[in-house]
């Protein structure tokens, strides 16, 4: 018979739901959080509520933020005849960590891959030419979607749309590891591969 | 090269074992199924993190009897190159933890061998990826199965010629995986595009990278396959009593331009390559779309032996013309030439690991093979029958006795 409290197989299958935690890694979790201070608990089950209820996606970048439109999208110091398109909001924060790009930020959510089951249409693309069409005063688009099979495939397909459109591309340099994530590039690549990046 | 040590953990039928071994030959003696071949297994997966045998790497793993609270296999080996630089390689096969698994039972199904493994590889103490492990050491195996790349399907012939490329180009490896990555998406769009509309513009950006890919994959193999050519026409005359001519014909699933390959330059064979693969799967793409599969590019390719037949000096293929005796010369000739292909393009000694084979061939071709093994700087050989070795090899050779997972000077 199995007794253990339903709490715990509970807490236990929700680790297990998250990427990379496989079954062994939910169980250290759960039994750590068991063992742990009553306060560390609550502070992650408020962390937990605050991500939910206190984030929105900005409409115009599509990034996570507190408020819509987001703090990059606001501030009239930035370049706005630039878009940066990323795949993760993550890689935002890689990005702005240089202090070498002023732009504007385009955040996909994903990058195309067949095998998964992502394809354009599941990736903020449509909202991407949207703002184009609105926004007409946008010089350059810079494509920095990981340099990995899924990133190369999303950057080419967003090249196929938007060279029609007439508006100068560049993508990053390829500085960057080869099957890297831009997530995990450190300042100095990253900087170089802005420099650096090439017309499409 | 030569290994200076090998260790087993938990391999195959191995619990445990430490075996340091010395240049030039040493012979493992043993009746069959009493883990010889673990040991040369062993050493093949140290060279390609593959198992010798298309099969699972879970089954290298020994089950069972470990008890362990997690199964492992873990296999070490030290090694020496001719200029003095040593390097140490160590592989540890750990079975995946399986994402989405019931968390009840689980302990029962890391133990189940099925599934996936974890390789975790260091080379001198510091973690590497699998591709980058390739070419630190290079090693030819002869076995039994040899056979089955003269008469078997296309595909052994094609992982044949990957895992000697991959050993030799270490770009090969990483343009290889890349074009099977490239498509299984570009396969999965396909299945995906019978349920839904067609995007020409999806479609196109795995073209695109399934080409860039793909065209060095065809570029690489066809040099190797001249390269073959030359050592083979050397190599295999001798082993017949110049009773026979034979020749490798690559047989690329993109058709190579017409034109002569010595008329043009390197680049422009390249750009001759991509340039017929793009109008190839430009013509496919009706079909393609109906069977919902990338039906041309080089995981299509195929290698065929071309013999000389005695009745009319035509060249006939191997595979149908070839007797079983004429099948292993033929693997024999492949295997010399590819010791000589990794001498010249490594500028190292690969290791030679001799799986029974001596007793499958007659007398010239024995002599042939064991004076390729005494040329070798490190050939570890596995057999039944010492009988099967010259008095003049065995006297250079460093007898072991196997049994039962145990090894006796
Ligand atoms: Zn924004």
């Amino acid at each position: 018979m199995d007794t253990t409290p339903r709490a715990v197989t509970r807490l236990i299958e929700e680790f297990h739901r998250l990427p990379g935690v496989g079954p062994k890694t939910a169980q250290r979790l759960t039994f750590y959080l068991l063992r742990a201070p009553k306060t560390q608990a609550h502070a992650l089950a408020e962390a937990l509520v605050q991500l939910k209820d206190h984030i929105v996606t900005c409409a115009l970048c599509q990034n996570i933020a507190e408020e819509n439109p987001c703090a990059i999208c606001r501030d009239d110091a930035r370049d706005r005849t630039l878009i940066c398109v990323v795949e993760e909001p993550l890689d935002v924060l890689a990005i702005e960590r240089t202090r070498e790009y002023h732009g504007l930020y385009h955040v996909l959510h994903g990058a195309i891959s067949p095998v998964e089951g992502i394809g354009p249409e599941d990736l903020r693309i449509g909202e991407l030419l949207t703002r184009l069409r609105r926004e007409p005063g946008i010089a350059e688009i810079v494509l920095a979607t990981n340099p990995n099979l899924e990133g190369e495939a999303t950057a080419l397909y967003l090249e196929r749309l938007i060279k029609p459109l007439g508006i100068k591309l560049t993508r990053l340099a390829r500085g960057l590891p080869v099957g890297g994530d831009l997530e995990y590039a450190d300042e100095v690549t990253l900087t170089r591969a802005l420099e650096g990046r090439r017309e499409v | 090269m030569w290994l200076t040590r090998l260790a087993l953990t938990h391999f195959r039928n191995y619990a445990r074992l430490e075996l340091d071994l010395t240049p030039g030959v040493t012979l493992l003696h043993g009746n069959n199924a009493c883990g010889k071949t673990s040991l040369l297994e062993a050493i093949f997966y140290l060279a390609t993190s593959r198992s010798a045998h298309a099969g699972s790497d879970r089954e290298l793993i020994r089950w069972g009897a470990t008890v362990e609270p997690i199964p492992f296999a873990r296999v070490e080996t030290d090694l020496e190159r001719g200029n003095g630089a040593r390097t140490q390689i160590e592989i540890v096969l750990l079975p995946a933890e399986e994402k989405n698994s019931a968390p009840a039972g689980e302990a029962d199904a890391a133990r189940k061998p099925n599934g996936r493994v974890t390789k975790r590889i260091k080379v001198n103490g510091a973690p590497k990826r699998a591709l980058d492990l390739l070419g630190e050491l290079t090693v030819v195996l002869f076995l039994p199965e040899d056979l089955d790349l003269v008469f078997g399907s296309p595909s052994h012939r094609r992982r044949y010629l990957d895992i000697t490329l991959s050993q030799i180009d270490p770009r090969y490896g990483r343009t290889l995986l890349r074009y099977n990555q490239v498509l299984e998406q570009r396969n999965s769009l396909l299945r995906e595009f019978r349920e839904r509309a067609v995007d020409p513009h999806e479609l196109a950006i795995w073209d695109r990278q399934l080409i860039e890919a793909g065209t060095y994959v065809i570029a690489r193999r066809t040099e190797t396959v001249e390269r073959y050519n030359n050592l083979i026409a050397d190599i295999h005359p001798r082993l017949t009593d110049q009773r026979e001519i034979l020749r490798l014909a690559y047989q690329p699933s993109v058709p190579p331009e017409n034109v002569a390959p010595t008329a043009v330059g390197k680049e422009l064979r390249i750009a001759g390559i991509a340039r017929r693969f793009a109008h190839e799967i430009e013509a496919m793409r009706p079909r393609e779309l109906g069977a919902a599969t990338t039906l041309v590019g080089p995981h299509r390719d195929d290698l065929r032996f071309m013999i000389e037949r005695a009745a009319d000096g035509q060249m006939v293929d191997a595979i149908t013309y070839a007797s079983r005796g004429q099948g292993r010369t033929i693997a024999l000739s492949l295997k010399l030439a590819e010791v000589a292909l990794m001498r010249a393009e490594t500028g190292e000694d690969p290791v030679l690991l001799l799986d029974d084979v001596m007793s499958e061939l007659d007398a010239p071709r024995r002599a042939a093979l064991a004076q390729a093994v005494m040329d070798a700087a490190q050939a570890i050989i596995t057999t039944t029958d010492l009988a099967d070795f010259s008095p003049d090899l065995i006297e250079r050779a460093r007898v072991w006795h196997v049994c039962d997972g145990e090894i006796l000077e």
